[in-house]
């Protein structure tokens, strides 16, 4: 070889030096990566010392003695090392976290007056009581607003196992929260009075609601307090594919979508030809045929 | 909001050294007062147990940082007392010092300097 | 902020003082905005005013507790020449942790302050 490329002999030498360095050191996954992992980062070293006048040589020198020991390096996590011989009780029991009366005594309102709006509709609904129209289409965004506000609660609170989630996040959880049912309080209204704009509604949201809590989902980040965080990894808990891989519950949450679009239409289309008796099983087809593909997506059967 | 916020007690036992030697600065101590003035300080959240102290006083005295007489307590029982030396007030200072840097540091970092202080 | 020149290698004391602080160190650099290990490493060096540079040993250490704590995840850039990075994300629970350990780090630090008879408390 005399290709005589300076700038590829200098780069070859950060890598002959990183090689070396790695050498002595069984080969693992986890090895691997962590070789990369440091290149990514020795790489960007050497470009600072480069770039502040050392020779490149000099810097990649620099650089790979500045890692120190590798042996120190690998040896860092002593992930064989006994793990926490706590139980999970006595560990719930140090770091619980009692909820606030505060926040108890205003879940326990909120939600008894939802219950009580879904009541009134409900009795509507089977004809026991007559309610005025206005009220009735009224008593949704009421619903939906109580709904959304306790779920927000919920999630701003500090659990023993969870850290609360971030304002915003939590906000948008009650929204989507507050979607769903807004739709299904259309679907309510249409079985009163059968109206394609209550379907439309109705439909509308909850697929609104779906993309926002797959957008969600996807982008919310652990919460778990890392004494919980430790004990499961411990304790062996059975790794899902959403644990794993954000990209399979992006997709999950897509299909839900599709699943469900396609199961209002369905459900419209019944309802106009065969009537009420039967369109309903299109809705119940649906929520099967995604429990059945959240099922095969979470737990996807090994390749053989 | 989340739950109360808890001293650091593993920092506060990495400044044992410091801590001890500023406490027998202000004056000629002994053991039980020691604990009791930690205790007060951190308001009863830092209990240092004699089974800690008395071996870390043992070493600052094989350093000699400090010193123990002989006196008598109020009760008019025989007390062992612990003074600071030279030596001692130097390492002292010299603790202290290191202190305010890695304080004045963190404080740079996370935002949380002293306000009075400037620093 | 003034670059003390007493801070130098001699402050082993000071050096420890700060090492047992890394992982807060990390997730406050994390917080604002996601990092690779050199990008970390040049931020803290850049917050100390320069006076202490972590060991590259320190900081890997650092980030695998985090990770196996849920406190950041790591996730693979698609960098094409030089090699690919491996970056820092902040999760909801280490903005929790960092807040919890700074307020901490205060209250703590008050406390000692006071023994030490820095400021008349």
């Amino acid at each position: 070889m005399t290709t005589p490329n300076k700038r590829t002999d200098d780069t070859e030498l950060l890598h002959r030096l990183l090689d070396e360095a790695f050498a002595p050191y069984p080969v693992t996954s986890e090895t691997l990566d962590l070789k990369q992992e440091v290149r990514g980062n020795l790489t960007a070293r050497t470009a600072e010392l480069v770039a502040e006048g050392t020779t490149p040589a000099d810097a990649a020198r620099r650089a790979i003695a500045e890692l120190g020991d590798v042996g120190i390096l690998l040896g860092e996590t002593p992930t064989d090392a006994p793990i926490a011989t706590e139980s999970w009780v006595a560990e719930q029991r140090r770091n619980r976290v009692r909820p606030k009366p505060a926040y108890a005594v205003r879940t326990a309102l909120l939600a008894g007056l939802l219950a009580a709006v879904i009541l009134v509709l409900k009795f509507e609904v089977f004809g026991l009581l007559t309610v005025a129209p206005t009220l009735s289409i009224a008593a949704i965004p009421v619903a939906a607003a109580l709904v959304g506000w306790i779920v927000t609660d919920a999630l701003r609170q500090e659990t023993t196992q969870n850290y609360p989630f971030s304002r915003p996040t939590a906000i948008a959880f009650g929204v989507a929260a507050a979607l769903l049912t807004v739709g299904l309080g259309a679907v309510l209204q249409t079985v009163l009075k059968f109206d394609v704009l209550w379907i439309l509604i109705a439909g509308g949201a909850v697929v609104a609601s779906i993309i926002l809590f797959t957008y969600l989902g996807v982008t919310s980040t652990n919460r778990r307090k890392p004494w919980a965080t430790r004990l499961m990894n411990a304790n062996g808990n059975v790794p899902n594919a959403f644990d794993n891989d954000q990209a399979t519950a992006a997709r999950f949450g897509i299909y839900t979508a599709g699943i469900f679009t396609l199961a209002f239409a369905v459900f419209i289309v019944l309802t106009v030809t065969i009537g009420w008796g039967w369109s309903w099983l299109a809705l119940v087809g649906g929520f099967v045929l995604m429990l059945l593909v959240l099922a095969r997506m979470l737990f996807p059967p090994a390749k053989s | 909001m989340l739950a109360p916020v808890n001293i650091d007690k593993d920092l506060v036992a990495a400044m044992a050294t410091p801590l001890v030697l500023a406490i027998l600065a202000e004056g000629t101590s002994y053991g039980y007062a020691i604990l009791k003035r930690v205790r007060d300080a951190s308001a009863g959240e830092v209990q240092w147990t004699d089974g800690m102290l008395y071996p870390l006083l043992h070493r600052l005295e094989r350093l000699g940082y400090l010193v123990t007489e002989w006196g008598v307590s109020d009760e008019g029982r025989r007390r062992r007392y612990y003074r600071i030396t030279p030596a001692g007030e130097a390492q002292l200072a010299d603790q202290r010092r290191q202190w305010e840097t890695a304080t004045r540091t963190l404080g740079g970092i996370w935002g949380r300097t002293l306000p009075a202080m400037g620093v | 902020m003034n670059n003390n020149s007493d801070a130098d290698v001699d402050d082993v004391f000071a050096a420890d003082l700060l090492r047992g602080h890394t992982d807060t160190i990390v997730l406050g650099v994390l917080r604002r905005g996601d990092s690779y290990g050199f990008e970390i490493f040049r931020a803290i060096r850049e917050a100390t005013g320069g006076a202490y540079e972590i060991k590259e040993a320190t900081l890997y250490a650092s980030y695998r507790r985090l990770e196996k704590d849920g406190l950041a995840e790591g996730y693979w850039g698609d960098e094409t020449q030089g090699g690919r990075r491996k970056y820092y994300r902040i999760t909801d629970a280490g903005r929790a942790m960092y807040r919890r350990n700074v307020d901490a780090w205060v209250l703590t630090r008050d406390v000692i302050d006071s023994l030490l008879d820095l400021r008349k408390a």
